[in-house]
């Protein structure tokens, strides 16, 4: 909380020397975890927002040079504390968005009161369906993120490819928890197929073994695993205390890598085939523009390595998604979030991190990616999530 | 109260006494010991109980605030406290079964709440059933909560404390919410719950649960809350203990303690209930005593009674002869043998002492009755024994003779040495006698005949004299008496033979005359003499046979005769010769009912005819003599009198009357054998006769005579009263 505490200063200040009474910051919010077991995934919304917005200042601002500037509300991915933070957005003059993120479920619990305050949201990390899909007109929702629908296609798809059709689901206690089962077992039921077995585990579970052997002993082959990076350590301690030829793969959706995974895991990491869906890698990055913001990262944040990047696709969606945002402000020539999230629906093409949208969003279509932009990735011995090659492919 | 007098009451009243006395003691000593012990078990009951107590209620608060830690720390409450979104279908059946473990569990309300401290759910419901209560924002302890720590806190609601435990609901370090239990510390007091107890739970100075009084508070304050036992503290009447809960609500820093009250009535009651066993049980052991004690008693004195009983008879009857009758051969068996041997050697002793004074009564009567004097004079010469005919010889009583020099007072003039002489023989020779004359006190000169006895005593010393005294009047007159008789006897013997001599000439002399007289030759001279000679001869020959009859004892023969006829014949007999001297003869009216008389005829006519002819020869002219005839009146038999108004008899006259011969007529008018004869005659017939006369008035003669087969005796008595 203190570096946080300090990073915010420091944007403060600098996009404060030229402010005036007349050219207000135009606030953003970061509504995320940033201390809880989230907490990595938040920050990593928060340096790539933090990249994009000083980017975007440095080149003048927006709307005549009024800065950009960061604010940060911690909800812990708590949806009751998501909620409870709400009406001070409202109250925060010259907000224009709120990035939201990582976990979904306090942007679903949110939904209602953004939609009556007109509160501009852009996800840079929740793939809850109902985050976008929640029925709310106008749609104030922008999602720079994956889907859980596309998600769930991608993992099922990703195990069968690896021969892996009898799958158990385990997933979290929770919006994204409930939100992933369905849509998984609609990516098996396309397969005409259905899970082996659903097990679920609470927030803050620790024990895990229960419901490795229920998948075990309902004939999974793998696992697909919808959860955060605590319990996600506990599923991989369990699994890694099994025998090796008892040890289930896991294709896990995001959110282990959300937060300080890799240290809880440890050795047992390196014990268990663990596939995690990603969209993004500063690894092997080529184009100018990754690098640009590869370099500006290790400036701003003293890393050296494009490995020391904290949560790549947080990171990449977050600056891709301020980016969007700085796009949409401009378009619309003003702060107003209806006009803004009018704006969004139409961008033009822009190259972001993750991908050039062309167009980000169109106003039946308030997602960013897509299934192609979707893929596998391995933990390294040392911790380093690198894409990994599908199996068979040279 | 007699019965309180006797030994038995007052043995059963001692032990009575002693009972009650030993009873009170136990009473007051047992009362204060069991009252020292009941305080220190009631104290040490108290301190158990609260020690007791307490623990069980820190285990109590211990196991719902362990529970509210596990449950705050149960991932399904973390899970739930973030899931917002689809938490109802899993917390809902778990909120609705939640309860606190323990006592009153399901009375207490158990709130989920947000990182907010807004009610997520209670138990039974969710957030929109939980009514008035939705947050815990602004309660003081929501900031401890807020910083990860759990909360236990007393909280008031219309004057009930109610606990609360509140645990944060921890998340990555983040408090994201908080389980709060709540419940009314009333229920504890279940815990505390003590038969007889009062159970307070103090909460610094305010009570959680129970009621205390003011004052025990400040006392109990001021007492001070020191950990450890505490002293029972003793208010007005109630006793405190103080117990300071140290485990668990003083690792919550709460200051709490648990007074336990009991009415001092809890330690009367089993005093005053003691008192009462004990009294009861001395009144039974009184009554037990007074039965033990009354048998013992009663058979410890039933042989006193039988010892006092016996004394009481011999005391009330005089009879030694009395025993105890007792074979007990214990103490009173000794004394009851030994009482016996005692009464049979004082039977012995009064037996001897009986026939002492019965002796010496004896003596006395003896002495008394004795017709001679008898008297005793010690060596002063003082008289000591004075009997009656001493009395009445002397005329001197005991009482005026006694302790005196008296016998000098009996001796005449001229005669003083007489008796010192005769006391110096006896005292030489042990026995002088004597014939003197000694003076009587109203008849002057006695003649005495004296026998003076020297008399000693057990140790042969000498006591004095003992005078035995005859009067010597009587035998003078009797030896005169005697040779009167003597001579009358002879001359009895000589009238016999004599008589029996002049029979035989009578008889001829008769027979010459009779034949004479029937000679009718005989001029009328002749015949006259020979008619007086006739009767002269017969006038001889009865006086022959009077005579003979007189000194011969013949059976007479006896008949049944009434009395009237005898009477009747008399008195033709007599009235010719009373009309012929002019006295009027009266035979008086006779009962009808007069017996018979069984008598010789002749010899009772005679005896009879003698008395009346005797009677008419005494009476004068114009006299009166009477005959009557009366049924006696103490026996069977009749009771003639003849009396006279004749000239009567003089006492010497009177006196001699019946001897023979003995006749106041002139000499050949009467033999002196009449009388003599009739007392013979009626005496033979087993009766009596008697006299009384007096000189001028005349003489009434009396005699019995026995009915027909009528015993004589009774008449001979009657005759003697009739003296």
């Amino acid at each position: 909380m203190q570096q946080l505490g300090w990073v915010l200063c420091a944007v403060l200040l600098w996009s404060g020397a030229t402010s005036a009474q007349d050219n207000p910051p135009i606030v953003l919010a970061l509504h995320a975890d940033m201390s809880s077991g989230s907490a990595a995934a938040g920050e990593s919304l928060r340096r790539g927002a933090v990249l994009a917005i000083a980017e975007i200042n440095a080149q003048g601002g927006l709307l005549g040079g009024r800065k950009l500037q960061l604010m940060v509300r911690d909800h812990h991915g708590v949806p009751a504390r998501a909620e409870a933070q709400m009406p001070e957005f409202v109250e925060t003059p010259n907000l224009v968005a709120i990035l939201g993120g990582k976990h979904g479920a306090p942007i679903t619990a949110s939904l209602r009161f953004l939609h009556q305050h007109q509160l501009l949201l852009l996800v840079p990390w929740a793939a809850t369906t109902e985050v976008v899909d929640h029925g709310l007109t106008p749609n104030y929702v922008f999602r720079v993120s994956a889907r859980d629908p596309l998600v769930s296609e991608f993992l099922v798809a990703q195990a069968a490819r690896h021969g892996r059709t009898r799958l158990g689901l385990l997933l979290e206690r929770g919006g994204w928890g409930r939100s992933c089962e369905k849509t998984m077992r609609q990516a098996l039921a396309r397969r005409k197929q259905a899970p082996v077995g659903v097990q679920w585990f609470n927030w803050s579970d620790e024990d895990m073994e229960p419901q490795l052997a229920a998948l075990e002993s309902a004939g999974a082959q793998a696992i697909l695993l919808v959860a955060n990076a605590p319990e996600s350590s506990h599923i991989i301690h369990a699994m890694a205390r099994r025998p090796p030829e008892r040890r289930l793969p896991i294709y896990s959706h995001w959110g282990l890598t959300g937060g300080n995974f890799v240290q809880q895991a440890g050795p047992s990491l390196s014990a268990v085939e663990l596939h995690v869906f990603q969209t993004f890698s500063f690894l092997g990055a080529r184009s100018a523009r990754t690098l640009a913001f590869i370099a500006a990262y290790h400036q701003m944040f003293g890393t050296r390595r494009p490995e020391d990047i904290l949560v790549p696709a947080g990171t990449a969606h977050a600056y891709d998604a301020v980016w969007l945002l700085a796009l949409a402000i401009k378009k619309a020539g003003t702060t107003d979030r209806p006009k803004v999230r009018a704006a969004l629906e139409q961008l033009g093409p822009h190259e972001g991190l993750v991908r050039t949208y062309s167009p980000a969003f169109t106003p039946s279509r308030h997602e960013a990616l897509e299934l192609s932009d979707y893929r596998l990735s391995m933990y390294t011995p040392e911790g380093v999530l690198v894409p990994s090659k599908p199996r068979g492919r040279p | 109260m007699s019965f309180l007098r006797s030994l038995q009451g007052k043995t059963l009243l001692f032990f009575f006494l002693i009972d009650v006395a030993t009873v009170g003691a136990l009473i007051a000593t047992v009362s204060d010991n069991a009252r020292a012990a009941l305080e220190e078990k009631l104290e040490q009951q108290l301190q158990l109980t609260a020690r007791v107590a307490s623990r069980d209620l820190e285990q109590e608060l211990a196991l719902k605030w362990d529970f509210m830690q596990v449950l705050a720390g149960n991932t399904f409450m973390v899970n739930s406290v973030i899931d917002s979104m689809g938490r109802d279908e899993y917390l809902k059946p778990f909120m609705q079964k939640l309860q606190l473990p323990g006592v009153a569990g399901d009375q207490s309300e158990v709130w989920l709440l947000d990182f907010a401290g807004h009610v997520i759910a209670r138990n039974g419901y969710l957030l929109k059933h939980t009514g008035q209560l939705t947050s815990f924002a602004e309660e003081h302890w929501w900031r401890k909560i807020q910083e990860g720590k759990p909360v236990m806190a007393v909280i008031w609601r219309q004057g009930h404390a109610h606990l609360l435990f509140a645990a944060p609901i921890v998340y990555q370090k983040h408090t994201e919410g908080a389980v709060v239990a709540e419940f009314d510390a009333m229920h504890l007091r279940e815990l505390s719950a003590e038969e007889g107890f009062g159970t307070t739970l103090l909460y610094g100075q305010r009570p959680l649960f129970g009621a205390i009084s003011s004052e025990a508070l400040r006392r109990i304050n001021s007492q001070g809350g020191e950990p450890g036992e505490q002293p029972a503290l003793v208010l007005q009447d109630t006793i405190y203990l103080v117990q300071p809960l140290e485990g668990f609500s003083r690792q919550q820093g709460l200051d709490w303690s648990l007074v336990l009250s009991v009415p001092a009535e809890k330690l009367a009651q089993p005093l005053r209930e003691l008192r009462q066993h004990m009294l009861g049980t001395g009144i039974i052991m009184a009554v037990l005593f007074a039965v033990v004690i009354g048998w013992g008693t009663g058979n410890l004195l039933r042989p006193l009674e039988r010892i006092e009983g016996t004394m009481r008879r011999i005391v009330e009857g005089g009879n030694l002869s009395q025993r105890i009758q007792l074979e007990s051969r214990d103490e009173l068996g000794s004394i009851a043998r030994t009482f016996n041997q005692m009464l049979e050697r004082l039977e012995r002793r009064t037996a001897e002492l009986e026939r002492s004074r019965d002796e010496v009564s004896l003596l006395a009567h003896i002495t008394s009755a004795s017709p001679n004097v008898i008297a005793m004079l010690d060596l002063e010469g003082r008289v000591r024994v004075w009997n009656k005919a001493a009395e009445r010889l002397f005329g001197w009583s005991q009482e005026q003779v006694a302790g005196s020099p008296f016998l000098a007072k009996l001796v005449p003039a001229g005669a003083k040495d007489v008796l010192p002489e005769l006391i110096t023989r006896a005292s030489t020779s042990g026995l002088a006698e004597a014939e003197v004359g000694l003076l009587s006190r109203e008849e002057g000169l006695v003649p005495v005949q004296v026998l003076v006895t020297r008399i000693a005593d057990g140790a042969s010393q000498p006591m004095g004299h003992v005078f035995i005294m005859r009067d010597q009047r009587e035998v003078k007159r009797l030896r005169e008496s005697l040779v009167q008789s003597e001579k009358m006897a002879a001359m009895g013997t000589l009238v016999a033979g004599l008589s029996h001599e002049l029979n035989n000439p009578l008889a001829i002399i008769l027979g010459f005359a009779q034949g004479l007289a029937r000679r009718d030759t005989l001029d009328e001279s002749t015949r006259s003499a020979v008619a007086s000679i006739e009767r002269q001869a017969q006038r001889c020959a009865q006086l022959v046979r009077a005579l003979l009859d007189f000194s011969r004892k013949k059976l007479p023969v006896r008949e049944r005769v009434s009395v009237s006829v005898l009477l009747e014949r008399l008195g033709e007999l007599v009235r010719g010769q009373a009309r012929r001297a002019d006295i009027r003869f009266e035979l008086l009216p006779m009962a009808a009912e007069l017996p018979e008389l069984e008598v010789s005829v002749q010899e009772m006519e005679s005896a009879l005819l003698n008395l009346i002819t005797n009677a008419l020869d005494a009476t004068p002219d114009g006299g009166m003599v009477s005959v009557s005839a009366q049924p006696a009146a103490h026996a069977s038999g009749v009771e003639l009198v003849v009396a006279d108004t004749g000239s009567g008899m003089p006492e010497e006259v009177l006196q001699r009357a019946f001897d023979p011969f003995f006749t106041t007529k002139a000499v050949g008018q009467g033999t002196g054998l009449g009388l003599s004869i009739t007392r013979n005659i009626v005496e033979a017939h087993g009766g009596a006769i008697d006299v009384k006369s007096a000189p001028g008035v005349g003489t009434t003669v009396r005699l019995w005579l026995p009915a027909a087969g009528a015993p004589p005796q009774a008449h001979r008595m009657e005759a003697t009263t009739w003296k």
